[in-house]
C-alpha cells in the first residue's frame, strides 16, 4: 500500500506536460503552435492522469520509431469511466440486478501524414487496441498502460499502412482524398468534471421494475416479457497529441418493457418501446406512471398483432407514415446516408456498400422542393456542445429546398468536404461515426391534417389500381428488440439500395374507412430516391428521441438490443410531420412458422389433450384497429 | 490417509472428510417440483409421439465478487447475483436417449443443459414462466437429438460380443439437504482491497514486468436441483480464488509469465497477507529470471516433475481419459476402454478419486462436493490399484460393466453433465524422500550419460489428444524448468519448452516418487465446462521425459523504456529496466 502511494507521487507530474506537437500546416488562419496552447488542467486525478498521458503522447509521438516504416504523427487516447445499473425484471421476478463500474481505454496511432495514412483501411479504422485501466484515475498505471498501448498502436498501425499502400499502387483513377482533415480552432482543452460517485437508486428502481414486470400477469396471451431499466453515468475523456482534451460527462437511463408471443398459426411476434432519459433516474410516482403506461401499450400492441389477420398480398403504392412512423423513417434513411465518411478501403478498392448513398448527390436535388431537413446540435435529444473530436457544433441544413447542400462530416474528408462540420459522435463504448443530432424536416407547403392525408393517401392509392393503402404507425426499434428472429423477415439491402426496419404497426385503410391491423408486411430495400417521391405532409411534427450507433452502421435500423441500448449509442431526435410517399412496395413476409408450444403457458389453463381447438379457425381476426381489446388465449396443447 | 501404512510409502497425511451438514429445504425445491410434475405431465400426455421420461431442473444461484487490482489500482470491483436454470429432458430410453454421443457433440443444444437466467427471487409465477419456456426449447432440441441419434445408430455396425451401454443408469433417488450459504462479499471486498493492492505492488515493482494483476474471485453458489426420479438435493459450494500473473518479454519476444493461485472454502483458509506478498515477490523475481534464461533445447533424459506439476501431469494425462464418455464414443481414442483388470501404471502408483476429501493435510481440495450434477452421492472411486486400471470416473451415462454411477456427473452451468475428474489423488508404494530426488535424478542422469536431467517445477497446463482421428499423444506447457548438471554446475533455469508425449509410454518411465504430496487446485475445463478440481501426487523420477521447442512469437519487446525509467534515469536515480 505504501509502495503503490509512493509510486504515484513519483509519477504524477508537478505540472501538465507539454507536448511537443507541430501545428498541421495551414490547418487555419489562428493556428498557433500546440505547446503554446497547452494551459494547465484542474488539480483533480483525473487531470494528472490526463497530464500523463500527455507526457507519454509527447514522448511517443516522436519517439516510436521502425527502421522504414512511417513514424506516427498523431497518437489519440480515449477513456472511458462509467457505472451501470442494469435491472431486468420478468413477471415480477428480478432476472438482473447489478451494479457495475468499468473503466477502459483505447489508443489510435497515426502513421504517415495527414495526406496519406493507414486510417480508411477496411475493417482496420479508429482505436484498434483496447485495454483496461484503473477505475479510479491513476497517472501512474495508466501511464505504464499508454506506454505499451501506443507501442502496439504503433505496429498495428505500420502494417495496416503498408497494406493500404499495396491497394494504392494497384488501384487505377484518381488517388483517394486526404485521411485527415484539419485540426479544431481553437483546440480544446477542458477540465475534467466533478469526480463525485453517481447516487443511483437501486433499490427504488429494482421495485419499480418488479412492480411493472408483475403487469404481465394481466396479458395472458403474452407468451414472456421483460421490463428494463438500465442507467449509465459514463465520462469520455479524449487527449490526442496536438492537444485536445475533452470530457464528456453523460448520464443516460431507459425504461423498456420487451415482450413476444405467437399468432394462432405460430409467427413469433415482439414488440417493444422505451423511455428514453437523460439523468440518473428515481423511482418516482411520475416515473411509475409513465413505466405502466408502457407496459399497458406494449402488451395491448402485441395482443392485437397477435389478433391482427396477415397481410393478404404484396403492394406498390402509396405508403403514408404517420406519427413516429415518419422520424423513424427519416432515421433509417437519412441518418446513416448523409454521413460524410468516404468508402473504406479493402483489397480490391473502396468497398462502396459502406458508402453513405448522399454522398454522390451533393448539389443534387434529394428530396421534393418545399422540404429542408436541418440538423441542429444546440436544443434537443440529441444536443451536445463540442464533438468527439473538439469541434463546436453549429446548425446545419443539410437539404435546402430539395437539394443536398451538405454531408454530415468528421475529420475525414471526403473527395468533396475537407473539413469538419462538428457531427463526430462517440458512443460509451467508443464507436464513432458522422452521426446527425437533432433532426428536422421543415416544410414551405402548408401541411395537412390526418383525415386529409389519409384522403390523399387513397386517391393516390386508386391510381395504382388499388383500393385501400397502407399507413404505417410505427417501426420495428432494433435497438431496443434487437434483430428479428424470423428468417424470411430478414431485409437485405445493397446494391445501393436501403434496408428498412419492419414495420411495428401497419394499418390497411380501405376506401370503405375500414381499418385493418395487419402483420407479416415488410418493406422492399428502397433506393434513396425514395425521399424526393414524398408527395404530402403533415401539419404538425411528431418529435421523436432516440439511441442508435453512431456512423454508417448506426441509424434506427440498426440491431443494437436491450444490452447495448446505452453503451453502443449516441443520443438523437427526429422532428418530421406525417409524410406521405409514393411508389413503396410493401411485401408479405413468407416465413415458415414453428408449430406453438406443446406445454402450457402457466397463465393459461391446460387443456385436456384432443380437446382444444387445433387451428384457431374461429379466433378472433377481423384485426380492427382495436388496441387493448381481447386477444385469443392459444390452446397450445394438441397443436 | 495419503501415503498408506505398510506400505512402504513416505509421509503419511490426513484427508480430512466430514459429514454434509443438514439444512432446512429452501421453498423453491417445491417450486421446482411443482414443474417438473407440472411440465412433465404434458410431455408425457398421451398426445406427444415421442414422450420424455425424464425431467431435471438445477437451479443455482450464485453471489459473485471480482476484484482485480493492478499495480496498486482496482481495476475491476464487481459484485452480484444471478441465477440460472439448466434443465435436462431426455427422450427416448435409458438405452438410448437424446444424450446418446455422436463424434464428440456433448451438446448445448440437446436438450440436456442450458444455463439460462432466471429471476432471482423465489417467485413462483416467474419461475414457472421461465421454466415454461425453456423447457419447450429443451424438448424441442431433445426431439432433434434422438431423431439424429437413432438414425446414426441405425447406419452403424453392431459388435454383439460388446453390447452397447446405457445412456442413462438407473439410480435411487436421493434427498439431500444443506443449509444455503451466504458470505458477505462486500465485506470481503473492503477487508481483501488494501491487501490485494499491496500485493500488486511487489509483484509489479520491476520495469520488466510488462503486466501483473492480483485478482480474488469468490463464487457462493446454493443449488436447488429437483428431478422427476424423486432427487431433491441443496447443495453448496463456496469457492474462493486469489490469482497473481506477471508478464513479461525476453528479448527474443517470447512472451513470458507466472501465475500462482490459492484456491480456498472459506475466507479463513485465504493465504495470510505475508504469503501473498512473498508469493508475489517470488513470481516476480522468476519472471525476471526466466526472462534471462536460455532457451532450451529439444531434448530427452531423465525428469523430475516435482510438486504439483506431477498432480497436473496425472490430471491431464490420465484423468481425463478415465472419463466414463469416453469409452463410449467411436471417435474417441478410448486407450484405456478395454484394460480394466491390466496394468497402466508402475506397480508401485495407486490412483483414486475422492470427491468426498475435503482437504488434505490442511490445504482444502478444490473438487470437493458431497453430491454431484446428477443427485448422485460423490463416492471415492478406486481407479488404479497397484498400478491395475480398476474403474473410470462415471456419471449416470455408464460404461458397462459398471452400470452404476460413481458420483463423478459434473458441469459448468449451461452445460450437459459428462463424467470429471474431481479430487485425483495419487499414492506410492516406492518412494524416495524429497531431499533425495535431485540426488536420484543426477544419478540416472549419470547412468544413462546424460549431461543433465530436467527438473519441473510448475506446469500452467496441458492437453491431451483423446479422438482416435488424431495420435494419442500429450503436450505439457511448464512454467519453470530447470536443468540439473550432472558435472555439478548449478541448476539452471531454461525457457520454452514444451513436454511431449504418449500417455502410455510416458508413464512407464516412472521410476520412483518423492514422499510428500504436491497438490494442484485449479479450474479444469472439457466437454462439460470449466469445474473446479484437484490433483495430488508425489514428485515424479521419470527414466526418460521428452521436450520440445515452445512455440513463440518474435515480436520485438516495447520499442521505447517504459515511461517509468525513462523519468528515473532523467533524475538519475531509477535503475536500469533493459
Amino acid at each position: 500500500m505504501k509502495a503503490g502511494i509512493l509510486l504515484l507521487a513519483l509519477l504524477a507530474p508537478a505540472e501538465p506536460a507539454k507536448p511537443k506537437v507541430e501545428a498541421p500546416a495551414k490547418s487555419s488562419a489562428s493556428a498557433k503552435p500546440a505547446a503554446k496552447e497547452v494551459k494547465p488542467l484542474g488539480k483533480r486525478a483525473l487531470d494528472r492522469e490526463v497530464a500523463a498521458i500527455e507526457q507519454e503522447l509527447a514522448r511517443g509521438v516522436p519517439g516510436l520509431r521502425l527502421p522504414d516504416a512511417p513514424a506516427p504523427y498523431l497518437a489519440t487516447i480515449q477513456i472511458v469511466r462509467a457505472t451501470v445499473l442494469s435491472l431486468d425484471g420478468s413477471y415480477g421476478g428480478i432476472i438482473t440486478d447489478v451494479i457495475e463500474e468499468q473503466a477502459v481505454a483505447a489508443v489510435e496511432v497515426r502513421v504517415g501524414s495527414a495526406a496519406r495514412d493507414q486510417s480508411g483501411t477496411f475493417g482496420n479504422d479508429g482505436p484498434q487496441l483496447r485495454f483496461i485501466i484503473s477505475l479510479e484515475p491513476s497517472a501512474a498505471l495508466t501511464l505504464h498502460k499508454v506506454w505499451l498501448a501506443l507501442d502496439q498502436g504503433f505496429r498495428m498501425a505500420t502494417a495496416t499502412f503498408s497494406q493500404k499502400q499495396a491497394i494504392l499502387a494497384r488501384l487505377a483513377g484518381e488517388p483517394p482524398p486526404p485521411d485527415l482533415g484539419p485540426k479544431p480552432d481553437p483546440m480544446p482543452r477542458q477540465a475534467a468534471p466533478d469526480d463525485s460517485s453517481p447516487q443511483l437508486d437501486r433499490e427504488g428502481l429494482r421495485g419499480l421494475v418488479a412492480q411493472l414486470s408483475k403487469r404481465f400477469v394481466d396479458h395472458p396471451a403474452v407468451d414472456n416479457g421483460d421490463v428494463f431499466v438500465q442507467v449509465l453515468r459514463t465520462t469520455v475523456t479524449t487527449v490526442n497529441s496536438e492537444g485536445l482534451v475533452l470530457h464528456e460527462r453523460h448520464d443516460r437511463a431507459v425504461l423498456a418493457v420487451v415482450a413476444d408471443t405467437r399468432a394462432a398459426d405460430g409467427m413469433h411476434l415482439d414488440a417493444g418501446a422505451a423511455i428514453h432519459l437523460q439523468e440518473l433516474p428515481r423511482a418516482t410516482d411520475a416515473l411509475r406512471k409513465r413505466g405502466e403506461q408502457l407496459v399497458e401499450g406494449v402488451l395491448a400492441e402485441l395482443e392485437a398483432q397477435a389478433a391482427a389477420p396477415m397481410m393478404e398480398e404484396d403492394y406498390d403504392g402509396p405508403v403514408l407514415f404517420r406519427g413516429p412512423a415518419a422520424a423513424q423513417l427519416l432515421a433509417s434513411t437519412v441518418a446513416t446516408q448523409v454521413g460524410g465518411n468516404p468508402a473504406p478501403l479493402g483489397d480490391a478498392g473502396r468497398v462502396r456498400d459502406f458508402e453513405p448513398h448522399w454522398q454522390d448527390a451533393l448539389g443534387k436535388p434529394v428530396m421534393p422542393n418545399f422540404l429542408d431537413l436541418e440538423d441542429d446540435p444546440r436544443e434537443g435529444f440529441g444536443r451536445y456542445a463540442i464533438d468527439g473530436q473538439g469541434f463546436v457544433a453549429q446548425p446545419l441544413t443539410l437539404v435546402k429546398a430539395g437539394v443536398l447542400r451538405e454531408l454530415l462530416m468528421t475529420r475525414t474528408p471526403n473527395k468533396k468536404r475537407a473539413a469538419s462540420n462538428g457531427r463526430a459522435r462517440v458512443s460509451p463504448f467508443l464507436g464513432v461515426g458522422p452521426t446527425i443530432s437533432n433532426l428536422s424536416v421543415k416544410s414551405k407547403k402548408r401541411g395537412m391534417a390526418r383525415a386529409q392525408l389519409e384522403r390523399e393517401l387513397l386517391r393516390r392509392a386508386r391510381e395504382d389500381g388499388y383500393e385501400f393503402a397502407y399507413v404505417v404507425e410505427s417501426l420495428r426499434d432494433n435497438n431496443i428488440l434487437g434483430p428479428v428472429d424470423r428468417e424470411g423477415a430478414t431485409g437485405y439491402g445493397g446494391g445501393r439500395k436501403v434496408s428498412l426496419p419492419l414495420p411495428g404497426r401497419i394499418v390497411r385503410i380501405d376506401a370503405s374507412g375500414k381499418r385493418t391491423l395487419v402483420r407479416g408486411a415488410m418493406f422492399s430495400p428502397v433506393s434513396m430516391r425514395v425521399l424526393r417521391r414524398i408527395r404530402a405532409v403533415g401539419n404538425t411534427a411528431n418529435v421523436m428521441p432516440m439511441r442508435f450507433p453512431p456512423g454508417y452502421n448506426g441509424g434506427f435500423g440498426a440491431e443494437t438490443g436491450m444490452d447495448d441500448i446505452l453503451s453502443q449509442t449516441v443520443d438523437v431526435q427526429v422532428s418530421s410531420p406525417d409524410l406521405l410517399l409514393d411508389g413503396l412496395e410493401v411485401l408479405v413476409e413468407r416465413s415458415e412458422n414453428e408449430r406453438l408450444p406443446v406445454l402450457a403457458h402457466p397463465l393459461r389453463p391446460t387443456t385436456v389433450p384432443g380437446k382444444d381447438k387445433a387451428d384457431g379457425d374461429d379466433e378472433d381476426d377481423d384485426g380492427e384497429d382495436d388496441d387493448g381489446g381481447a386477444a385469443p388465449v392459444k390452446s397450445p396443447a394438441g397443436k | 490417509m495419503w501415503g498408506e501404512p505398510g506400505t512402504g510409502a513416505g509421509s503419511r497425511i490426513q484427508i480430512q472428510r466430514s459429514e454434509a451438514p443438514v439444512g432446512a429445504p429452501s421453498p423453491v425445491l417445491e417450486v421446482l417440483a411443482g414443474e417438473v410434475a407440472r411440465n412433465l405431465g404434458q410431455l408425457q400426455s398421451e398426445d406427444r409421439e415421442v414422450p420424455a421420461y425424464f425431467l431435471a431442473y438445477d437451479l443455482i444461484a450464485r453471489d459473485h465478487l471480482w476484484l482485480e487490482v493492478q499495480q496498486g489500482q482496482v481495476v475491476r470491483r464487481r459484485l452480484d447475483s444471478d441465477r440460472t436454470i439448466d434443465i435436462d429432458v431426455r427422450v427416448g430410453s435409458p438405452q438410448l436417449d437424446n444424450s446418446h454421443t455422436q463424434g464428440g457433440n456433448y451438446g448445448p443444444g440437446n436438450g440436456l443443459g442450458n444455463g439460462e437466467p432466471v429471476t432471482v427471487q423465489d417467485d413462483p409465477l416467474a419461475l414457472a414462466q421461465a421454466l415454461w419456456i425453456f423447457t419447450e426449447e429443451q424438448y424441442r432440441d431433445a426431439l432433434v437429438a434422438l431423431s439424429a441419434a437413432e438414425s446414426n445408430e441405425q447406419l452403424r455396425s453392431q459388435d454383439e460380443a460388446k453390447p452397447a451401454s446405457p445412456d442413462f443408469s438407473d439410480e435411487t433417488a436421493v434427498v439431500h439437504l444443506e443449509p444455503r450459504v451466504q458470505l458477505d462479499l462486500e465485506g470481503l471486498r473492503k477487508a481483501w482491497e488494501p491487501r490485494l493492492k499491496e500485493a500488486s505492488v511487489v509483484l509489479g515493482d520491476d520495469l520488466r514486468v510488462l503486466e501483473s494483476n492480483v485478482v480474488l474471485l469468490v463464487n457462493v453458489d446454493n443449488r436447488s436441483f429437483v428431478d422427476s426420479n424423486g432427487s431433491k438435493v441443496q447443495s453448496s459450494h463456496v469457492r474462493l480464488r486469489i490469482m497473481l500473473s506477471a508478464t513479461g518479454q525476453a528479448d527474443d519476444g517470447m512472451r513470458l509469465a507466472r501465475f500462482e493461485s490459492f484456491e480456498v472454502h472459506t475466507p479463513e483458509q485465504l493465504p495470510t497477507q505475508a504469503l501473498l506478498v512473498a508469493t508475489a515477490k517470488r513470481l516476480r523475481e522468476e519472471l525476471v529470471a526466466l526472462r534471462a534464461a536460455p532457451l532450451a533445447e529439444p531434448y530427452a533424459g531423465p525428469a523430475v516433475l516435482a510438486g504439483r506439476a506431477a498432480g497436473v501431469f496425472f490430471h491431464e494425462i490420465f484423468g481425463h481419459r478415465l472419463e466414463g464418455h469416453r469409452q463410449k464414443d467411436d471417435l474417441e481414442g478410448q486407450t484405456f476402454s478395454t484394460m480394466i483388470g491390466k496394468r497402466v501404471l508402475p506397480v508401485f502408483l495407486d490412483m483414486v478419486d475422492d470427491p468426498t476429501a475435503q482437504s488434505l493435510g490442511g490445504v482444502p481440495l478444490s473438487g470437493h462436493y458431497y453430491v454431484d450434477d446428477e443427485a448422485v452421492p460423490a463416492r471415492r472411486t478406486t481407479l488404479v490399484e497397484r498400478g491395475k486400471l480398476r474403474g473410470f470416473l462415471l456419471s449416470r451415462s455408464t460404461v458397462l460393466p459398471f452400470k452404476k454411477s460413481n458420483g463423478h456427473g459434473r458441469r459448468e452451468r449451461g452445460n450437459q453433465v459428462t463424467a470429471r475428474q474431481g479430487n485425483l489423488i495419487v499414492t506410492s508404494r516406492k518412494t524416495i524422500p524429497d531431499a533425495q530426488l535431485r540426488r536420484s535424478l543426477i544419478e540416472e542422469v549419470q547412468r544413462q550419460a546424460k549431461p543433465y536431467g530436467l527438473w519441473f517445477s510448475d506446469i500452467q497446463g496441458g492437453y491431451t489428444i483423446t479422438e482416435r482421428s488424431g495420435p494419442q499423444a500429450f503436450k505439457v506447457m511448464p512454467l519453470l524448468v530447470y536443468r540439473v548438471w550432472a558435472d555439478g554446475r548449478p541448476d539452471e533455469l531454461v525457457r520454452g519448452v514444451d513436454i511431449v508425449g504418449t500417455p502410455i509410454a510416458a508413464f512407464e518411465t516412472i521410476i520412483a516418487t518423492g514422499d510428500s504430496p504436491g497438490i494442484f487446485n485449479g479450474m479444469c475445463g472439457a466437454e462439460s465446462g470449466d469445474v473446479p478440481v484437484s490433483a495430488v501426487s508425489p514428485s515424479l523420477l521419470l527414466r526418460s521425459l521428452e521436450i520440445e521447442r515452445a512455440s513463440h512469437d518474435r515480436d520485438k519487446p516495447p520499442l521505447m523504456p517504459p515511461p517509468e525509467a525513462a523519468k528515473s534515469m532523467s533524475r538519475g536515480t531509477g535503475s536500469e529496466a533493459r
